[in-house]
């Protein structure tokens, strides 16, 4: 299993992945960051259109999870591009920005969505979890 | 928290202790909450989306065009024949033929694959112009990529050519246009099914302003839907309101809007029970205009591409019909609604109350368009990929629409003589062009 959960604790059922690296830090906006901090910014957002260009919070997030990612490959002594992070804040708009942000470092990521468990699809092996 | 100036330390440190539980309170009882919701949750994992989004096209670069496609005139890609635009008379041959092979199936599935083809020879066409034949598919992919490969087309045009009727053209179009994006070009469609919009003049800030707007429309669906989801209008609520009160089964059509406007409708859909009353209460004259854009791109391959908003359509659906036993009641029901709401804005945008046409195509398109829904839904939850569903018998459709199109101007009548609508045509178009070309584009949602 190479999937690595940085889900948000808050916000997405735990998935029970072997590597468990969850933290809400990595889904603070930029304008929910103290205004001392140096990366601060009264937009989360650079641009408005298309969602991935989103960019701003979801690249610097997306640069925080892939050093992360990289300390934890480097633990293991395997190559950081074996390894699938698996991101979702049940923010469908941020989500898809943080997952394609962070296939400009070459990953491939998967994106945990949400669903109502009355909802869920009937064959989905994640639901009784 | 407010200290007063003669409040003695003890009495300030009570303040702080009892602010201090209080939020400590309001904190356990919040995470208490998320707790449960996480409970009812199920997680599902799937790939972020393979094209990152199709950024607008570019109305200063050169376009290739297909046919005339009027409106489009600032195209700078020299060799544009009239008639034919920037096609070589074999792409043309090609492009027309699988067009035409398209026209002529009656499932979506089949549609869509043919119309792959009719794109697949511009392709082709493109390439061959630009020098680039029997290359690997990752070369052609880089090169429209790189090169920003842009195409121009009018739906009805290509319709018109091929003999079908607006609606079907637009379906065409539609169809076509994401077919092209998938290929990988950037594209200028008009898929306007009346003359009316034959004023649209693309301008780079229009066609910014439609992306955005199919953009945001689809953002605010998948917001709006996931919020009805956990707020308890999913199950029964959705059943009956259904059942029935499909006519007010605005929710897909306003959430072009904002969540907020989808969240009234939601509890007006849940409380109130006269039919189109709600409907014209909530919507307000522009409001229906501009869904009627939405209900269109709903219409197009954005319900049949497998995608956020069609799974979420799909899902809301596929709740309300699970686990009922009168699955087809609900499926008629759905289908009226959409079919009501599709007249209400075809009337809408038609203008006055003479067009009993356009109210006619509106109803065409939502009953259509609940049609692709239903059949998501089968796909979805395990009827399997192959289930084709069939569209409507045409008979079928006429019979409905009528009685549609007959409510629909009833009620566009009574909005007139109580002044709501301009029944002048002219002054319509004027306001149309306005609204396409300068209107600042929607707020982030």
């Amino acid at each position: 299993m190479n999937l690595v959960d940085y889900t948000h604790p808050g916000r997405v059922p735990r998935l029970y992945l072997p590597d468990d690296r969850r933290s809400a830090n990595y889904y603070i906006r930029l304008n929910k960051l103290p205004p001392s901090h140096p990366y601060h910014s009264i937009h989360w957002a650079l641009f408005r259109y298309p969602e991935w260009l989103e960019g701003g919070s979801a690249w610097v997030q997306s640069k925080a999870i892939y050093d992360d990612l990289q300390r934890l490959a480097e633990a293991k002594g395997v190559d950081v591009t074996m390894l699938r992070p698996v991101v979702g804040s049940d923010d469908p708009g941020f989500d898809e920005a943080l997952a394609q942000a962070l296939r400009t470092f070459d990953l491939r990521p998967m994106v945990a969505e949400v669903v109502p468990r009355t909802m869920a699809m009937p064959s989905n092996p994640s639901s009784g979890a | 928290m407010f200290i007063s100036q003669t409040a003695t330390a003890r009495e300030v440190m009570e303040q702080f202790r009892a602010s201090r539980l209080r939020a400590q309170d309001a904190r356990e009882h919040e995470q208490e909450a998320q707790r449960e919701k996480l409970r009812d949750s199920a997680v599902q994992l799937r790939e972020p989306n393979h094209r990152p989004s199709t950024s607008p096209a570019n109305t200063t670069l050169p376009t290739f065009k297909i046919g005339d496609a009027k409106g489009f005139d600032f195209v700078t890609e020299p060799g544009a024949k009239p008639g034919l635009g920037n096609l070589s008379d074999d792409g043309a041959k090609n492009f027309f033929a699988a067009m035409r092979e398209a026209a002529a199936k009656p499932d979506v599935a089949g549609r869509d694959i043919s119309v792959a083809k009719a794109a697949k020879a511009v392709v082709t066409d493109w390439l061959a112009k630009h020098g680039l034949t029997n290359k690997h598919h990752g070369v052609v992919d880089t090169a429209l990529h790189e090169t920003r490969a842009q195409v121009a087309f009018a739906s009805r045009e290509i319709g018109q050519r091929l003999g079908l009727n607006p609606v079907e053209s637009q379906l065409m179009g539609y169809s076509l246009e994401r077919a092209f994006e998938k290929a990988g070009f950037k594209v200028f469609a008009n898929h306007a099914y009346d003359a009316t919009v034959n004023v649209f003049k693309a301008s780079a800030s229009s066609i910014a302003t439609a992306a955005g707007m199919r953009h945001s429309a689809e953002s605010t669906l998948s917001k709006s839907l996931n919020w009805m989801a956990t707020h308890g209008v999913t199950h029964e609520a959705l059943k009956d309101a259904l059942a029935k009160h499909s006519g007010k089964f605005s929710v897909i059509v306003e959430a072009a809007q904002h969540p907020e406007i989808v969240q009234r409708v939601a509890y007006a859909l849940t409380k109130s029970d006269k039919l189109m009353d709600g409907v014209m209460a909530i919507a307000h004259d522009s409001e229906l205009r501009k869904s009627v854009g939405t209900l269109a791109l709903a219409a197009g391959e954005d319900v049949a591409a497998v995608n956020k908003t069609a799974g979420s359509i799909a899902i809301l659906a596929g709740s309300a019909l699970r686990g009922d036993s009168a699955e087809d009641t609900a499926r008629h029901a759905f289908r009226a609604g959409m079919a009501v709401l599709g007249g209400i804005a075809g009337g809408a945008m038609g203008g006055g109350v003479g067009s009993v046409f356009t109210g006619l195509v509106g109803a065409e398109i939502g009953s259509r368009l609940a049609d692709k829904v239903l059949d998501m839904y089968d796909k979805h939850m395990g009827k399997g990929p192959h289930v084709q569903e069939h569209t409507v018998s045409r008979a079928e459709l006429r019979e409905s629409t009528g009685v549609v199109a007959e409510r629909v101007v009833d009620k566009l009548h009574e909005a007139e003589t109580r002044g709501k609508l301009p029944g002048n045509m002219a002054s319509r178009e004027r306001e149309m062009e306005r609204e396409y070309s300068m209107v600042k584009s929607l707020g982030k949602s």
